[in-house]
């Protein structure tokens, strides 16, 4: 069993002259002093990294909050990133244990339905709506996909902590296994027990619709 | 290869990695030929179909346009390598040129004083006497004038910078510097090996 390749990396900036350095080097760059190769990173990854933790606590003002909080911590302790590892992975890493330490602090462990990601207004819920392959859907198929959408959001928010970040990274973030194993620091074995068993779940979530469908 | 059915049919697991697309090529198409034949198979990998359909749909959410600065308010930026002191020094390549050069010219001054020397009639001691007060003098003013640039640092960035933009200036300037010290080196034992205590003293 194979996990899919990595999806194009992050978004960079369009036609900037650090647009086309790997992350490693950007990093070399970034600990000479090099202001632009900091924003050139956050750039990249603020999206990603927002994402991971807003999905995580499903707060938006908190996950901009700890996303800063990731960001900050990361590249003031830059010089100790080993390049033997991805840097996504490291700068993941830290994002994901701010969530963690978050959802502990606070004591949650789901995310309410109004702090689903994508519930939060129009645009958002926008946002959600599942791309059909069939263009020449039926308005039954149009509702059901918009109902899935929010359903899927919903089921994710209720995983264990460690199945969404499984599931996020995966999912959302195209990673491969190797990498949120690294992220997650668990064996890539674990990793496929986190996803299997997060998918039965959704899968069981979402079931109802079909049934209703 | 991995046994993926289970009385006749396709394991749960089997199916959510057919769904998943993340079995090996041969492996996918062992799935989808038996989903092909099989019925019940197939009508169990529409809830499949319909989570990673689901999953797939899902996208990245952008956090607020002032982030970045946020962010950037908060980062200590390590101090540029142009600026430290002493980073405005030749690389170490150049350096070690520079030392050999050094010592080539430290030779050569040293050599020419002792043929010079030898030419002219001039007390010896006298010779070693006035080398070792120019020689005091020049020490002085060097250290003084190195001071003063390891303090200027920021003349250092600048230097780095023109090295940067202009290739072999640091080779150009070397030479130049050579010359200039070669010269005086030069002139400092013309003056001393031409040197004619005054008459009004030598009588005196």
């Amino acid at each position: 069993m194979t996990g899919q390749p990595p999806a194009a990396p992050p978004g960079s900036t369009a036609g900037g002259a650090l647009g086309a350095l790997e992350d490693k080097e950007l990093v070399t760059r970034a600990l000479e002093g090099d202001e632009s190769a900091y924003r050139e990173i956050l750039e990249r990854f603020r999206r990603p990294v927002f994402s991971l933790i807003y999905r995580m606590i499903g707060d938006r003002e908190q996950a901009e909050d700890l996303a800063q909080e990731s960001f900050v911590k990361a590249f003031n302790n830059l010089d100790s990133y080993n390049p033997s590892y991805r840097f996504s992975s490291w700068l993941f890493k830290i994002a994901n244990n701010h969530a963690i330490d978050h959802l502990r602090r606070a004591r949650l462990s789901t995310v309410s339905i109004h702090g689903s990601p994508h519930a939060v207004d129009s645009e958002r819920e926008e946002e959600t709506r599942i791309v059909l392959e069939a263009p020449d859907e039926s308005p039954e198929q149009e509702m059901l996909a918009v109902q899935l959408g929010g359903e899927i959001e919903r089921a994710i928010a209720r995983l264990r902590p460690d199945y969404r970040t499984a599931v996020i990274l995966r999912h959302i973030e195209n990673r491969p296994y190797e990498e949120i194993a690294e992220i997650m620091g668990v064996p890539i074995g674990t990793v496929k027990t986190f996803l299997h068993r997060a998918r039965a779940e959704l899968r069981d979530a979402l079931s109802h619709l079909k049934e209703e469908g | 290869m991995k046994n993926w059915t289970s009385e006749g049919h396709l394991t749960e697991l089997a199916l959510e990695l057919w769904a998943a697309r993340e079995a090996e090529d041969h492996e996918l198409q062992a799935f989808e030929s038996h989903i092909q034949q099989c019925r019940a198979c197939k009508a169990q990998t529409a809830e499949w179909r319909g989570l990673m359909l689901a999953l797939a749909s899902l996208r990245g959410t952008e956090p607020s346009e002032s982030f970045a600065e946020h962010v950037m308010e908060r980062v200590r930026l390590p101090v540029p390598a142009a600026a430290r002191t002493g980073a405005w020094m030749p690389s170490l390549a150049l350096r070690r040129i520079a030392a050999a050069a050094a010592a080539l010219w430290s030779a050569g001054v040293i050599g020419g004083a002792v043929w010079l020397g030898s030419r002219v009639d001039f007390p010896a001691g006298a010779l070693l006497t006035r080398l070792a007060g120019y020689a005091s003098d020049f020490l002085l003013a060097a250290v003084i004038r190195i001071a003063a640039l390891l303090h200027l640092s920021s003349l250092g960035a600048i230097w780095l910078e023109l090295q940067r933009s202009v290739p072999g200036l640091a080779l150009a300037a070397g030479l130049a510097l050579m010359t200039i010290m070669s010269g005086a080196a030069i002139w400092t034992l013309h003056r001393v090996t031409t040197y004619q205590p005054s008459r009004a003293n030598a009588h005196g």
